[in-house]
């Protein structure tokens, strides 16, 4: 069936929010928008257009509004095939344009404007993006090394590190996307000097690198949750940062999904989400419906209580909510240091993507936890 | 004195595991106090880690010392040639 059969006018579905953010947190988008449309006790239609994180805060900066045609998510009554891993339909927009309500970034703002946002925009920080190298099922390398990247993709064939030494198999995205900018932070390349073939969307990066004709040549970045997806696909490489003695993954294992390496430190190429909206006075977001969708993607106590699980949903799309990270940066490819979340989630994270550590103690009162908190069933420090 | 000889097979085969699987832990106080190098505007970054020492970091506090903390978590180590790397071990300007 024609993604577009359902098409719509988009003022026509209810309680809309306009939502402009990089592809990276389309499967986020996708999933938390299918809950929303579903919920019985406070529906929402996300309405969605994909763009670079760049584009995304200088839209949401410049009150630009929306004016091509957006996807949107189905409820199950508009099209009860639809899930998450489909595409989602587009609706056709007001030719007049429409403001945006919420714009994300998938990496720290400042990486794409270093100014004071305008009096009016709040910006909330989200979880946390891990972003990877790939390359092809049939390469035969298991790691990269930030110097080893600076070389490769600050000076292309020049650069003379084997076997990245064609610069047309070096897949990689546009300088407005968080993927290139938080690499760019990682390797000490700016985004501007990259080597290789820029492409607009992680799906062009994923088909290139898993389809070349020279697989052992051939390299590519994405997020980590698009690589989560397609692990049958291409691998991803261990990465080393500078000064550090030996390679990691996202995760513990080259097969796990825990992003363990993420949340202690071990791995470093990542970014927090960041979500842009208008707000008052004082701070607080205007919409209401914008509010409910941050403050649950901040992993806030939201009144109605949803009728799903919104930390269940971000952990599944690969991402680590704040509440499960252990180090911090404060700008992009900064310096980590340790970090302890005012609400912790550790146990409850590492419960979800594998199992809890042995330190984790299942509860369900606080009184279990001698002096710590009972939080989503195990005992946290705070 | 079956049971002794398991309790002694088992320690020895802890240690064993720990051997394969722990980086020998470096007390974080010895630890590497040089900041990482930065990325900066397409300059020459300071020279990453070559590998260094087959060391890990208890109780990491500092940067350098978080990203080299001791764990069980799958590792990689890789040997690199960089055939432009400076003589003084530093990246050079980007082109």
């Amino acid at each position: 069936m024609a993604q577009n059969a359902f098409a719509a006018d988009c003022n026509t579905l209810p309680n809309p929010v306009y939502i402009q953010t990089g592809d990276t947190q389309e499967p986020l988008m996708k999933s938390l928008g299918q809950s929303l449309r579903e919920s019985k006790v406070n529906p929402i239609t996300i309405i969605y257009k994909t763009s670079g994180s760049c584009t995304n805060i200088d839209a949401m900066y410049k009150a630009t509004s929306l004016t091509t045609n957006p996807q949107y998510i189905p409820s199950s009554t508009e099209d009860p095939t639809w899930d998450p891993s489909k595409p989602t339909p587009q609706c056709t927009i007001d030719p007049s344009g429409v403001p945006l309500d919420l714009a994300i970034s998938a990496l720290f703002v400042s990486s794409c404007d270093p100014s004071t946002p305008p009096a009016g925009i709040g910006l909330f920080q989200g979880p946390v993006q891990p972003y990877v190298f790939i390359v092809p099922k049939a390469s035969s390398q298991k790691a990269i090394t930030a110097e080893e990247a600076y070389f490769v993709f600050g000076f292309g064939a020049a650069g003379k590190i084997e076997p990245w030494t064609d610069e047309s198999s070096y897949f990689i995205r546009t300088t407005t996307k968080s993927t290139l900018l938080t690499m760019a932070a990682a390797i000490g390349v700016p985004g501007a000097k990259w080597k290789g073939v820029m492409l607009d969307k992680s799906s062009e990066v994923l088909n290139s690198v898993a389809t070349s004709p020279n697989p052992e040549k051939t390299i590519g970045i994405m997020g980590a949750e698009i690589y989560d997806a397609n692990r049958d696909k291409v691998n991803t490489l261990a990465f080393r940062a500078f000064k550090q003695t030996h390679a990691y993954y996202p995760d513990a294992t080259a097969t796990s999904f825990d992003k363990r390496n993420v949340r202690d430190g071990h791995y470093t190429i990542w970014s927090p989400t960041v979500y842009l909206a208008p707000v008052d006075a004082q701070g607080n977001l205007k919409n209401a419906r914008v509010k409910y969708i941050v403050d649950m993607i901040l992993s806030k106590t939201v009144t109605p209580t949803p009728d799903f699980n919104p930390l269940d949903i971000i952990i599944s799309k690969g991402l680590v909510p704040d509440c499960a990270m252990q180090v911090t940066r404060s700008f992009e490819g900064g310096d980590l240091s340790l970090y302890s979340p005012a609400e912790r989630c550790g146990c409850y994270y590492e419960s979800r993507v594998g199992s809890p550590g042995a330190s984790c103690t299942v509860c369900s009162t606080d009184v279990e936890c001698n002096g710590g908190k009972c939080r989503f069933g195990y005992c946290e420090a705070k | 004195m079956k049971n002794q000889w398991i309790i002694t097979s088992t320690c020895f085969l802890a240690f064993g595991l720990c051997l394969l699987a722990c980086d020998d832990p470096l007390p974080s106080n010895t630890s590497s106090t040089t900041s990482s190098s930065s990325s900066g505007d397409g300059g020459a970054g300071g020279m990453g880690g070559q590998g260094g020492a087959s060391t890990c970091v208890n109780n990491p506090m500092t940067h350098i010392e978080i990203i080299n903390a001791c764990t069980d978590a799958e590792k990689i180590d890789k040997t690199v040639t960089l055939p432009l790397l400076q003589a003084d071990g530093t990246l050079p300007p980007l082109p």
